[in-house]
């Protein structure tokens, strides 16, 4: 059953009565049966606000999503590069075995693949560029700290730290430079050139996503247009 | 002359020119209920939550409002409103409300318990290198002191240790020994980018949370919460001090802890001061570079509550 709506001129019950839109302004309108007087049928505050948190509740999941896959890629994206650079997948073997393809193939085909789409589909109101160029940014960042921060807590002794004090913070960062951040910078413009791959597939990911939503208005208006007419 | 005329008429202090002139005088009526209509949807009466649905609408005599009268306990409801649905809008928003602001005090108190935990405990080990020398500097005068005494205690109240101070009194032993700057020069300081971190990160949760402030109330309360737990800090700080030290530990963290300790907490607050303030934009540009326009309406306050314009078309694309 829905909400009472009552004619404020007779006292009419409008509740059963069928909206009629307004072909100009598209307002809800209800005709009064007994009297003829017009009214608007407003839905309550209350249903409006259920709306709104339908609403914030598709916002805040799209923002929580992008941030749980951003997340889950830059850490995916650093872990391969790592990998790739300690050799865990040049095992030095004759016949690698098939867990040394399926590895390789994850870094290198399916994880670059799925960001290039990623970026293009999920970052479609963004200048593709600026898209790239941000992830390149994240990523380096990223490469970045973790490089010297090895660098400058592991591989520089306590005694290298009591002879040559604060310097060793500069040496440890140098090393960590040249050792880790300079390689790892290599292999992801590597795995970069394989996320160029991934925007194909996401320029047709945006456009199904145009076309069903293309789709979805045309269904409703036709549904408005049939409800017109009855 | 109706009821209104009359009240207002009758009104002691209120002459007749300055009353405003009533805009529309009500036909008269009788004073009976009209039956007009029948509820059709679904409507609760507001005090014993009645559905009034089949009910009918009635014109009352006084008034000439339409009217639904409770069957059960005999309460008149007015129609010219929207109908409420229940008492259970107002309950669910106290009670949220009342979530809300105990989660904001958890997160006060679990941020600020975070900030001190983090850094007393990568003080401790930074210090620790200071600890081990000034403990090494004991073990060689006791040497040099007791050649034939062995040392039986090391770590509370060592063999010796109030002679020892006497000689080497703790204010004199952190220069003798080099000086903070080579104290510090160790790699456990790169830890306390984790409590400066996290300080910048609540300072943009709060600058969020709190988003019908203003900056200049922020930097208020943030100086505020700077001056409680300096007071705080300073009294612990003190009592420390005023502790008869029995261990290198003790005099590590009077010496060098507690001012280094100071000192993070000091950048920590800078930090969160700052975020506090500008954190909104950093905010607002996440959520344009993460949802699309047609996504970011919900959001649109972010940007409404300074006084800006929400970015909710593609014209604004980066």
């Amino acid at each position: 059953m829905g909400i009472a709506h009552i004619c404020l001129e007779c006292g009419q019950g409008l509740a059963r009565v069928r909206v009629q839109l307004d072909p100009h302004y598209g307002l809800p309108l209800v005709s009064c049966p007994r009297c003829h007087a017009v009214a608007v049928r407003r839905p309550s505050p209350a249903m409006k606000q259920w709306q709104a948190i339908k609403r914030s509740g598709l916002s805040f999941g799209a923002l929580g999503l992008q941030a749980v896959v951003a997340l889950a890629l830059i850490t995916l994206t650093i872990l391969a590069i790592i990998s790739l650079e300690r050799g865990e997948f040049r095992l030095g073997r004759a016949f690698p075995s098939r867990e040394y393809y399926f590895g390789l193939a994850m870094l290198l085909g399916v994880l670059p693949l799925f960001t290039g789409a990623w970026l293009t589909f999920a970052f479609r109101h963004v200048k593709l560029r600026f898209a790239l160029f941000g992830w390149a940014s994240v990523i380096v960042t990223g490469l970045l700290v973790i490089g010297l921060g090895v660098g400058m807590f592991d591989d520089v002794t306590g005694q290298q730290y009591e002879q040559i004090g604060f310097g060793a913070f500069g040496a440890g960062a140098w090393l960590g430079l040249t050792q880790y951040v300079l390689p790892w910078s290599g292999i992801f413009a590597l795995l970069l050139m394989f996320t160029l791959a991934g925007i194909p597939p996401g320029r047709l990911g945006v456009k199904l996503f145009a076309f069903a939503r293309c789709r979805q208005r045309r269904w409703m208006l036709k549904r408005r247009r049939l409800r017109r007419s009855a | 002359m109706n009821d209104y005329q009359i009240t207002q008429a009758a009104s002691p202090g209120s002459p007749k020119e300055t009353m405003p002139p009533v805009a529309k005088q009500s036909p008269p009526h009788s004073r009976g209920e009209e039956r007009v209509s029948v509820m059709y949807g679904d409507r609760l009466c507001t005090t014993c939550h009645y559905n009034l649905i089949g009910q009918p609408v009635l014109r009352e005599g006084h008034y000439n409002l339409l009217v639904v009268r409770c069957p059960e306990c005999a309460t008149m409801a007015s129609l010219q409103e929207y109908p409420q649905l229940g008492r259970w809008a107002n309950r669910w928003a106290i009670f949220l409300s009342g979530v809300w602001i105990i989660l904001l005090l958890a997160f006060a108190a679990g941020g600020l318990g975070m900030t001190f935990g983090m850094s007393g405990g990568f003080t401790g080990e930074t210090v620790y290198h200071f600890q081990d020398e000034l403990r090494s500097h004991w073990e060689t005068w006791h040497k040099a002191a007791y050649p034939d005494v062995s040392i039986t205690s090391r770590w509370r109240n060592p063999d010796g240790f109030d002679e020892w101070m006497k000689l080497h009194p703790p204010s004199t032993m952190l220069a003798e020994l080099g000086g903070a700057k080579k104290m510090l020069a160790r790699p456990e300081l790169l830890l306390y980018t984790f409590p400066i971190f996290a300080a910048g990160v609540m300072g943009i949760f709060w600058s969020v949370a709190l988003l019908h402030r203003r900056r200049l109330t922020m930097l208020g309360a943030s100086i505020g919460l700077l001056l409680i737990a300096g007071g705080l800090f300073g009294t612990a700080w003190w009592q420390i001090a005023q502790q008869s030290i029995n261990s290198f530990d003790e005099i590590a963290w009077i010496q060098l802890g507690m001012p280094l300790m100071a000192t993070v907490l000091l950048i920590c607050w800078g930090l969160f001061t700052f975020m506090l303030m500008f954190g909104r934009s950093i905010a607002r540009r996440l959520v344009r570079v993460l949802l699309p326009p047609g996504l970011r309406r919900p959001l649109s306050v972010l940007w409404l509550a300074d006084g800006l314009t929400p970015p909710l078309t593609l014209e604004t694309r980066l």
